[in-house]
């Protein structure tokens, strides 16, 4: 069932409305039963088998790793290598195929393609859908567990319902449960006009950039991506920075129907995304987009990973080395760690080396040459007396940041690495930024009207987002979350008539404009996949 | 829920949820309406349909292109004073007839139905391709019968997504025209018919030697009895019609199929493609293409149709019955339609004098220009024939630009103060010719609301006159629309 679909909002309505009347002892239980439900209906029986044994096995171990068992540790270890190894054969049992098969051709000993093809097959069969979402989200709470960070929760439907509350098992945002266990259960949600209206708010806005600005770039991302060959300079670049574009509408738009939901549901979920392309750094850039995997590899990751014997030695080491202050001179065991959790970010959004690289490794490499390279950078704008403080220099920053981000997000869209590099090899083959003057863009699969539809919907959201980088963004909590404090907010403070106006025109905009229905095939969310 | 909040906290938040919801609701079927395909497939003929006074219609032609091509009401009007309408769609199928045929009995109960029976010969399908899915069920209003079109013609995976037709219509914002937003109250005048113009020519099919049957499919079949049921539970009297194409052997063995159904339901049946020598078809100048009728030739059809239903129905003259004058601005308008028609034959084969004739018509605006020195090279005849439009010998001396109406010169560039008044409607018309390659303005005049000046181009519609000769350029004032230019050289 597509989130955006009429199905799923009937669907919602017919939850919602059963909700409210419930009593609060029965508003979660109805949460836990519509969420299997939604689950069992985007899933195969199997699948749901899956899915419902890695519930209970982590149910069972949560019991068991509190200080109070008897080997907590052990017992931990394996739910996690449990939990890792399902992940990992679900998810990149193909991508592991392939290099396995690669090192045996080395040794001229090709993996039979017969078994291949059907241990992937029977991998498509259990794969159990959000896999990548509700896995990080239990690992997540198991090693809280573990570390005594939060109490186990004994009540297994309470703890299948923040494994699975339905809108967050559309795609995320990856939450923590000292995030949700204030507002999943407990007190009764009442209906509020309030919510409802800013949730619906949302949730338009949210259709918005999925169906108006995403599905249109997208239109011109795939037919350069298709036909790299034929469209060489200043194309690819062109290209690239529409699929940033497309991927933040796609991805930030999905988001806002869940949140949008749950906030109807009286349940605030984290935000995912802060204005990120006003980032001044890459660094920063990756605060801003997709801020729950990155605070969840920051907490469970890359933090766990400090704490490690092999590190605490490397640190150690490093002291001998450059001397105390080895931190600011060159602070290995963060490099490495960053690394690493860098290298995860990549293999979570897929399993090939195009993912690994571009929104991985080559992320974390670039993160760690700009802080390398601070103390140079800052000392040349002291010498060419520029003025760090100026808007102009914020600007130039925010483009620099732009560009080094859409370099690697190429390699997202790219079908493989080695197409990655040849498309930008034939980025560079012509020098050709008369595509720019001459109607040549008008022939990427949209014609000028729909440029123009494009242009003016760009506009709008760079509007929003001017609204919300003002207003501070990310900043107000409610219930434990962070929230996006922005256009809403504006808003809410207007007359009734005129936020009625604004979210008639977006729903007539939706509707004009929108790619949906007969003549289009919408894709899903790109981020709903995983 | 309602306890903790206060009461007037909860009626105005209410309220203002109705209000929202009515907004949203009308702009979704405001713009429903807006996107919708203004089709002359089906879609037009059941809007204006809806649109007729109750009980007018007497014969009800109900079907595919056959009819609506076909079936021209102003002949019937015109020969028998027979109120008719065609309710028809692009290749309809029987089971988008039989929900046509249900909604059409809601306001009107006509003598006969006359049923279009070639849908299954021509094209034998079970689903339709969703362009002609559209034009075949979202003319239908919002009810029982549109629901049950869409169901039956849809397939499952599809039902729900057409069920909503901005599904499929919304994607014409970007081609969106004026009419798109204009209000269809005059299309009580429109009685379906839509004529192809075109000629083509044609060997004679002879199929008098096929007596097979090929079957129809089960929900041809199925569709087709539950009409005749329907139809006869009703009491209204039905009349199935195969109407005269270039038919093969394979679709009349579909035909035969379904007279033998006729007969076991005792249906009375017209085998057009048997009667071409009663109807008077001529295979050289009568047809459009394969499938279609011109509109000489669905002047015959009409014609034979008319007298046949006249003499078995016994449907009576309604003409000059107040209740009926919408059926007289038809007939006028397909008048004017044929006359036009007869314009684009006469340019088409480069015959000046038939189309001098041809434009002393009332309804034509002609706009005239004339290069210097004419006189003396065309001959008295096509003289006299332009006097007879207006334009006055002495006016083919030199460069002159006109407007002829009525046998009357309403504007002439001599004139000083460039007025000249006309009723035309609205259009605003741009006039201009060129000398030789290079643009010349000094003829660039436009007709604005009734009064005729000397404009700039910007916004207007532009139509260019040929440069050298007497170049012509017809705007037909009946259907408001601009016929095309021919010169005289």
């Amino acid at each position: 069932m597509s989130l955006i679909s009429v199905e799923f909002f009937l669907f919602i309505v017919i939850v919602l409305a059963i909700y409210f009347i419930l009593p609060a002892k029965l508003q979660w239980v109805w949460l836990l039963v519509a969420g299997f439900f939604f689950y069992y209906l985007n899933a195969t029986p199997i699948q749901c088998v899956v899915f419902l044994v890695f519930l209970c096995v982590n149910y069972a171990a949560s019991l068991k790793i509190t200080e109070d068992s008897p080997h907590p540790k052990a017992v931990f270890r394996c739910v996690l290598i449990f939990d890792v190894l399902l992940l990992v054969g679900m998810k990149y049992t193909g991508f592991f195929l392939d290099i396995f098969s690669w090192a045996a051709g080395l040794f001229s000993k090709g993996i039979n393609p017969g078994i291949t093809e059907r241990l992937l097959n029977v991998v498509d069969l259990l794969c159990p859908p959000k896999i990548s979402y509700f896995s990080l989200i239990v690992i997540g709470y198991m090693t809280d567990v573990y570390w005594g960070r939060v109490s186990v929760q004994k009540n297994p439907g309470k703890f299948a319902l923040f494994a699975s509350y339905l809108p967050q098992m559309t795609s995320g945002p990856i939450v923590q449960y000292e995030q949700m266990e204030g507002s999943l259960w407990g007190d009764k949600h009442h209906a509020s006009y309030t919510r409802l209206i800013s949730g619906t708010e949302r949730i338009i806005w949210g259709i918005f950039k999925k169906l108006v600005i995403s599905e249109r770039l997208a239109v011109i991302v795939n037919e350069i991506y298709d036909h790299y060959e034929v469209y060489p300079g200043f194309y690819i670049g062109f290209a690239a920075a529409c699929f940033a574009l497309q991927l933040f509408c796609d991805f930030s738009g999905l988001m806002d129907i869940v949140l949008g939901v749950s906030e109807v549901f009286g349940i605030p979920l984290p935000e995912n995304f802060n204005n990120p392309f006003y980032s001044t750094s890459l660094a920063e850039f990756w605060r801003r987009w997709h801020i729950t995997l990155g605070g969840w590899l920051k907490s469970y990751v890359f933090y766990a990973v400090q704490q490690t014997e092999a590190f605490r030695k490397l640190r150690k080491a490093c002291k001998k080395k450059f001397g105390k202050d080895y931190v600011k001179k060159c602070n290995i065991p963060q490099y490495l760690g960053l690394l690493i959790s860098w290298f995860l970010i990549g293999l979570w959004h897929g399993g090939g080396w195009n993912y690994i690289f571009g929104v991985g490794i080559y992320m974390g490499i670039v993160i760690i040459i700009s802080e390398l390279c601070q103390p140079i950078l800052a000392k040349l704008t002291l010498l060419l007396k520029i003025n760090t403080e100026a808007f102009s220099y914020t600007l130039f920053k925010r483009f620099r940041t732009f560009i080094l981000f859409i370099f690697g997000l190429s390699f997202f869209r790219a079908e493989s690495l080695t197409y990655g590099f040849k498309m930008w090899r034939n980025a560079f083959s012509i020098f050709n930024p008369w595509i720019f003057f001459d109607r040549s863009l008008y022939a990427l699969g949209i014609d000028e009207k729909e440029f123009h539809i494009m242009l003016l919907s760009l506009l709008i959201l760079l509007v929003v987002s001017i609204m919300e980088h003002r207003r501070g963004g990310v900043k107000e909590s409610a219930g434990g979350c962070e929230q996006m404090n922005g256009m809403r907010s504006f808003l809410s403070e207007q007359n009734f008539i005129f936020r009625l106006l604004i979210f008639l025109a977006m729903f007539i905009a939706i509707i004009c404009w929108g790619y949906y229905g007969t003549s289009y095939d919408a894709s899903d969310f790109i981020y709903g996949r995983f | 829920m309602i306890k903790r909040v206060g009461r007037k906290r909860f009626i105005e938040c209410t309220v203002k949820l109705i209000i929202i919801l009515a907004v949203f609701v009308s702009a979704y079927f405001v713009l429903d309406r807006i996107m919708l395909i203004k089709s002359e497939d089906g879609i037009v003929q059941m809007q204006a349909y809806y649109r007729q006074p109750e009980g007018s219609v007497d014969a009800l032609f109900v079907g595919s292109s056959h009819i609506f091509c076909h079936i021209n009401t102003g002949v019937l009007w015109d020969e028998y004073g027979i109120s008719g309408f065609d309710l028809a769609g692009a290749e309809q199928p029987f089971w988008n007839s039989y929900y046509y045929i249900r909604e059409a009995l809601k306001s009107q109960r006509p003598k006969v139905i006359v049923l279009d029976i070639t849908t299954p010969g021509i094209r034998p399908i079970d689903y339709q391709p969703e362009n002609w899915f559209i034009t075949n069920t979202y003319g239908i209003k919002r009810n029982s019968n549109r629901y049950g079109a869409i169901k039956a013609s849809a397939l499952s995976q599809s039902f729900a997504r057409l069920l909503i037709p901005l599904n499929s219509t919304h994607g014409r914002c970007v081609e969106l025209t004026e009419e798109d937003f204009l209000n269809y109250d005059d299309s009580v005048y429109y009685k379906g018919f839509d004529p192809r113009e075109t000629t083509v020519v044609f060997e004679r099919p002879d199929i008098s030697g096929v007596t097979e049957r090929a079957p129809l499919s089960d929900k041809e079949t199925e569709y087709l009895k539950m009409i005749i049921e329907y139809v006869q539970q009703e009491g209204v009297p039905l009349l199935f019609l195969s109407s005269p194409y270039i038919v093969t052997k394979e679709e009349q063995e579909k035909y035969n199929t379904i007279f033998d159904i006729a007969d076991e339901y005792g249906v009375p049946y017209i085998d057009g493609n048997k009667l071409y020598d009663e109807m008077g078809l001529d295979f050289e100048n009568d047809f459009a293409e394969v499938l279609h009728l011109n509109r000489s030739g669905n002047e015959k059809l009409s014609s034979f149709i008319g007298r046949y239903l006249k003499d078995n129905y016994g449907l009576l003259d309604h003409r000059g019955d107040a209740k009926y004058g919408s059926w007289d601005v038809d007939a006028y308008r397909q008048r004017q339609d044929t006359h036009d028609y007869y314009l684009s034959q006469a340019v088409k084969n480069k015959d000046s004098k038939e189309y001098l004739r041809l434009l002393n018509e009332p309804a034509y605006v002609v706009f005239c220009c004339v290069e210097s020195g004419y006189e003396g090279l065309v001959d008295d005849t096509v003289v006299a024939e332009l006097e007879a439009l207006g334009l006055k010998r002495e006016m083919l001396t030199s460069h002159g630009a006109f407007i002829l109406n009525k046998g009357q010169c309403i504007f002439s560039s001599y004139d000083y103060d460039f007025k000249a008044g006309i009723n035309d409607g609205n259009r605003r018309i741009l006039f201009y010719r060129t000398y030789d390659n290079d643009n010349d303005h000094a003829f660039t005049y436009v007709l604005d609301n009734g009064s005729f000046t000397h404009q700039s181009m910007t916004g207007y519609e532009k139509y260019m006159m040929e440069g050298e000769g007497i170049s012509f350029y017809v705007f037909d004032t009946v259907h408001d629309k601009a016929l095309g230019g021919y010169s005289i050289k």
